[in-house]
């Protein structure tokens, strides 16, 4: 297909497909799943975590003591849309859980929502993003490009030909945030995008994994 | 190393009737006086809308710790130009900021549609918006807009309070 469309664009020239590359903020051979929002693992591309396809990455209070002497709770975020489905629910569900046992397993105690320092809650949005494919192939001349141009071409001597096709994509970013339950702050801010690949729904252990990405971020180093 | 999430913060000054523009090797800054900041010797934050501008969204990044960062880094600001910081009703300055990002395409000599020769690709932009309005009026007396790209591997509290200081470059000290 990416064949045919080389040779609609440049009829001139004989083209050999050698690569099909993502261009930046695209996945070569992505199988990110996403449902509605949530984040979650997906294969190739590089990122801040191991799992290919997802990026994370933290903000944080610089000077907020977040070290594991306090104690936590994990509670649902106001942020989470109202008319969340039970797959949703579910899902984020397995984030919470994740939270829980991530925290627990840094040092940190958890405790009931009105006596924890931190309250650790969670959300998803979507938004609109570009994706970018660009294919490589090497340029060889034919006679007539050769003669068209009004020289002698060696074939070797044309550099690779590249197009790039652009696209809309829609991205799924999972957010944990973390409050400082006594001053009423945010003081930490954690966050992962994928892309999902469509009818590709997560699996719990996807969703899992995608948090303790983010967490990965925390504590501050 | 491992790639992160690209944030997009950067500042950009616009400069309405004289334009004034600042640049580093990672932000471009413009400033504009439709005012006068004389005999304002005191000032306070008003409330930060999100920004809607030129294709800038305020997104997730625009939280609450981002902008108590802004606001201290503005407070230092202020305060080293002779400002100081007075309860709302009381001060002569109102000082709100915004801030967002925008996603480009970057194409070779700017091709514009869904295909292209060469080589695309995507870059996270991000933009800050100062405004300084007289608490009396609400005019506008001083804007200063930021924007940029910051590497994937920039400290966003560095990159961020490092952005205000440039957009306030220009910004005077206190006359009375």
């Amino acid at each position: 297909m990416r064949i045919d469309r080389r040779m609609q664009f440049d009829q001139r020239v004989n083209v050999q497909p050698q690569a099909s590359v993502r261009g930046r903020g695209g996945w070569s051979s992505a199988r990110a799943a996403l449902v509605a929002g949530v984040v979650t693992s997906a294969l190739a591309g590089a990122g801040c975590t191991s799992s290919p396809g997802v990026r994370s990455n933290a903000d944080w209070e610089r000077g907020a003591d977040l070290g594991p002497s306090k104690t936590f709770s994990v509670t649902r975020s106001p942020l989470l849309p109202a008319d969340i489905t039970p797959k949703q629910v579910e899902l984020m569900g397995v984030v919470d859980a994740t939270t829980r046992s991530e925290l627990t397993r840094k040092g940190y105690h958890e405790a009931s929502s009105e006596q924890a320092e931190l309250i650790a809650t969670s959300y998803f949005i979507k938004r609109r993003r570009k994706d970018v494919m660009t294919s490589s192939f090497t340029c060889t001349a034919s006679p007539g490009y050769a003669m068209t141009s009004g020289g002698i071409i060696k074939a070797e001597a044309l550099p690779p030909c590249e197009e790039s096709v652009i696209s809309d994509v829609d991205e799924g970013v999972l957010l944990i945030d973390l409050y400082d339950r006594q001053h009423r702050q945010l003081v930490w801010h954690g966050w992962a995008t994928a892309r999902p690949e469509p009818g590709s729904p997560p699996t719990q252990a996807q969703v899992a994994q995608v948090t303790k990405e983010i967490l990965e971020h925390f504590p501050p180093k | 190393m491992r790639r992160c999430v690209v944030s997009a913060l950067m500042l950009l000054l616009l400069a309405g009737g004289s334009v004034a523009c600042g640049a580093s090797t990672a932000l471009t800054t413009k400033y504009e006086t439709p005012g006068s900041l004389a005999g304002h010797p005191s000032y306070a934050f008003a409330a930060t809308p999100g920004l809607e501008e030129q294709g800038f969204t305020s997104g997730h990044l625009f939280n609450p710790i981002m902008q108590r960062r802004i606001r201290d880094e503005l407070s230092k600001e202020l305060t080293a130009r002779g400002y100081k910081e007075a309860p709302p009703d009381q001060a002569s300055l109102l000082i709100t900021f915004s801030a967002g990002g925008r996603e480009d395409v970057v194409t070779p000599g700017n091709q514009q549609g869904t295909e292209v020769r060469g080589l695309a690709y995507t870059v996270d932009r991000g933009a800050l918006v100062l405004h300084v309005l007289e608490a009396r009026d609400k005019n506008v007396v001083w804007r200063g807009w930021g924007e940029g790209v910051l590497t994937s591997s920039a400290d966003l509290d560095v990159a961020v309070r490092q952005a205000v200081r440039e957009i306030m470059k220009p910004f005077p000290p206190y006359q009375s």
